[in-house]
């Protein structure tokens, strides 16, 4: 009896491995996550500038612009908000975390069908070129966490 | 008790084992299926290219044997032109590229800059080996390219795709769309004579994949439905007459391919079918047919209000568009309204003038007011395609200098200066949470929404195809004229009749040699998409229209030169302007003559006048918002000139 649990064990095992190899693929393809972990973008010369959060300032941006483009990342703020929020941001601590993404996780019009969930969410339809460009903007400049 | 526990764990392990290697040799069915299509078709192509190296360019006889081996080649393709067209569109323009350099189509428009592509292929190959003195070099530049691209369609990246059913419903949705409008029309088949012939071929070569694909994917395989419909449509393509000009487009389309379409749409939603390409991203899940006017996006017209859903909040969205479009307030001198050029009594165009009057109200400008009706089916916006988007366009020609010659705070400032106005946009301001103040966007939009309601109707045309409704004979002919000698299907595509093609995501520009004058003097001196767009290619380039409504649309072409749909068959019917006479070293319409006779001219304007949508138009408001500023005081409604 030992010999036989033992050895049902080890097809156990076995089997298990081969099953998880099988489908690995298959599990990649029906559990994509949104968005994977994120890297980090390394932010030079953060400055409190606005009340509600802090951002970071694109290296080449003249003085005479800088107002145009904190008007337009805080618009980007709020249309995150209504339309990314829901499933992106999430509570720790008891505090709302506007998740960090890595510059190749914001790439421009992509963005709207890399990822199986944005394919209606993301709709021109929902959202304007323009609405997308802010929240892009406001994404890649927000301090990160 | 133990026994029977060990009975149930051999029993689980033996079931999860059977379903483990069931799962992974029914996938590999179908990948190694698509494989031994890729390898025929690479191999008949080194096989082409050896043929070339070996044979005598010079000699007529060697030509035709090229020719015949080419044939061959577009038969492979033909097996496996369902997978190429959807995984890689950008690279499947060097295996059948319709020109030889591209700057838009397949662009993704919206979002990318022109760039130049060069086109290779079988396609390109067929019409250089027309020309004289044929050089091998260059022969074999067309195949080689295309044998190199295959390299692409047997990478990880693209291959991994056929592991999952996803993709094949998106790819025959593609396929069906382009059974209604590619592959019937000649669009790239260079040789007419060849078109029902390789449609049987490929008919019957994609039954083959479905076959496959059932048994490999049974759990989400095509239903039984959309089986006995399909090869219905190949015995009745077989019973079709072998001359091109003779196939029977009309039902082709209403019995076989848009109810297929619809099928397929049901499966894409039963089987929750996603997609991560571009190749789907204006497309509606939810649209039943082809005809259906929703089958694809290509302008947002609510603008910044695009999220609102309220019917309340969008009848007055509704409201206050209408009376901006009809006020002259929009215009520096407070005369002239959108209403001015673009008459909603004329379906949005002006039939009167060849082209509308400029601000100073004495020249005129260079080109034809277009219709807005459908204008919200493109996704580039004017005759040269320079806005991406209805709102952009708005504001240019209120700023324009020589159109509404205002500028944005003029506008706001006497907009906000009117009661009913400021009111009304105050009420809105609230559903556009990331402004805080009523801005330029707003007053747009308003705009944008009140007139894009009007594309949202069908023509008889439509009605015949979705619901079955009585069209005239001579009405069916002439779109079967249309979509095979008159050749008109090739640019105007099913089922907008403009230039965007499946999957729909980018505008064709087409140089045509449009005169300056009817008696063919001189070409049109407007530089067309080359002014956005600055390549060779793209001179005197502009973006095809839609000929739905053409009847009350006139006058016709940029610049407004014929006046009758007539004239304009005619001009198609000569080859163009370079068929007039004129030189023209890019036209990309054809030069040759199309030899359609007088009936088939009526013919073939019955079809277009069948496009003609039941619009429900509205009439003009009564009166105009009052405003504070005595200057506005009498304007009138949509303005003097």
């Amino acid at each position: 009896m030992k010999y036989i649990t033992t050895t049902l064990c080890f097809c156990f095992v076995f089997f298990l491995m081969a099953f998880t190899l099988v489908h690995q693929s298959a599990f990649k393809q029906t559990h994509i996550k949104a968005f994977p972990a994120t890297q980090k973008i390394l932010v030079k010369d953060t400055t409190i500038t606005d009340v509600e959060f802090l951002f970071d300032y694109p290296d080449d941006i003249k003085e005479a612009d800088k107002k145009a483009f904190v008007k337009k990342i805080k618009k980007g703020k709020i249309l995150y908000n209504i339309n990314c929020a829901k499933c992106h941001t999430t509570t720790v601590n008891n505090k709302q975390v506007i998740p960090d993404f890595s510059l190749p996780q914001l790439m421009d019009y992509e963005i709207r069908f890399q990822y199986p969930e944005h394919q209606e969410d993301l709709k021109e339809t929902n959202i304007t070129v323009e609405e997308l460009d802010m929240i892009v903007d406001f994404l890649r400049y927000k301090k990160k966490n | 008790m133990k026994k029977f526990y060990v009975a149930i764990l051999l029993t689980g392990l033996i079931f999860i084992t059977l379903a483990s290697f069931r799962h992974q040799n029914n996938a590999e069915s179908y990948s190694r299926f698509y494989f031994e299509k890729l390898n025929g078709f690479k191999e008949s192509q080194a096989e082409l290219l050896k043929f070339i190296s070996l044979c005598d360019l010079s000699k007529q006889q060697d030509i035709k044997k090229v020719k015949m081996q080419i044939n061959d080649l577009r038969l492979h393709l033909k097996g496996m032109d369902f997978w190429l067209r959807y995984l890689e569109p950008v690279m499947y323009k060097k295996i059948n590229g319709p020109l030889p350099v591209e700057w838009e189509t397949e662009v993704f428009e919206k979002f990318e800059k022109p760039y130049k592509r060069e086109g290779a292929g079988v396609s390109l190959a067929t019409l250089y080996l027309d020309e004289e003195n044929i050089n091998r070099d260059s022969l074999s530049h067309l195949i080689e390219s295309s044998l190199n691209a295959m390299q692409t369609f047997a990478a990880d990246s693209i291959t991994k795709e056929l592991k999952n059913y996803h993709h094949f419903f998106l790819a025959n949705r593609l396929f069906l769309l382009n059974l209604a409008s590619i592959y019937t029309t000649g669009f790239e088949c260079p040789d007419t004579e060849r078109i029902v012939p390789e449609l049987r071929f490929m008919l019957k070569r994609v039954n083959e994949t479905y076959q496959v694909f059932n048994e490999s994917f049974p759990n989400t395989a095509l239903k039984k439905e959309y089986h006995l419909l399909y090869e219905k449509m190949i015995d009745f393509t077989d019973q079709q007459p072998i001359e091109f000009s003779g196939f029977d487009h009309f039902n082709f389309i209403k019995n076989y391919v848009n109810p297929l379409f619809a099928l397929n749409q049901q499966m894409i939603a039963e089987y929750k079918v996603y997609s991560k390409s571009y190749m789907d991203y204006t497309l509606n899940k939810n649209a039943n047919t082809i005809f259906n006017k929703a089958l694809y996006s290509g302008q947002n017209t609510k603008g910044i209000f695009l999220r609102v859903k309220d019917e309340k909040a969008l009848a007055e969205i509704d409201h206050l568009g209408k009376l901006l479009f009809y006020d002259p307030i929009l215009s520096g001198n407070n005369l002239r309204s959108c209403a001015s050029c673009h008459k909603p009594s004329e379906y949005f165009t002006d039939t009167t003038l060849t082209t509308s009057y400029q601000f100073n109200n004495k020249d005129f400008l260079p080109r034809n007011s277009p219709s807005l009706i459908n204008s919200i089916y493109n996704h580039l916006i004017m005759l040269d395609g320079k806005h991406i988007s209805l709102q952009q366009q708005s504001k240019d020609v209120i700023t324009n200098a020589t159109e509404l010659g205002s500028e944005e705070t003029a506008v706001m400032n006497k907009i906000m200066s009117c009661n009913e106005y400021k009111e009304g946009f105050e009420k809105l301001l609230a559903l556009t949470p990331q402004e805080t103040e009523i801005t330029f966007e707003h007053i747009i939009s308003a705009i944008t929404f009140h007139y894009g309601k009007f594309s949202n109707y069908t023509a008889p045309f439509d009605d015949a195809i979705n619901e079955n409704k009585a069209l005239p004979s001579s009405v069916k002919e002439g779109f079967n004229i249309f979509m095979s000698k008159a050749q008109c299907g090739t640019c105007h595509f099913v089922p907008q009749f403009n230039g965007v093609k499946p999957p729909y995501v980018s505008s064709e520009f087409e140089v045509l040699g449009v005169p300056e004058d009817t008696g063919y003097k001189k070409l049109s001196d407007d530089k067309g998409r080359y002014n956005v767009s600055p390549s060779g290619e793209m001179l005197h380039a502009f973006r095809t229209g839609s000929i739905r409504n053409a009847l009350y649309t006139k006058p016709y072409m940029h610049n407004g030169i014929f006046t009758t749909l007539e004239e304009v068959v005619d001009f198609y019917d000569a080859g163009g302007g370079v068929g007039k006479g004129l030189k023209i070293t890019n036209q990309t319409l054809s030069a040759d003559s199309l030899h359609l006779s007088a009936d088939e001219k009526i013919k073939l304007i019955s079809f277009i006048e069948s496009l003609n949508e039941n619009i429900p138009f509205e009439e003009k408001p009564h009166h105009l918002p009052t405003s504070t500023d005595s200057k506005l005081i009498n304007r009138k409604v949509g303005g003097t000139y």
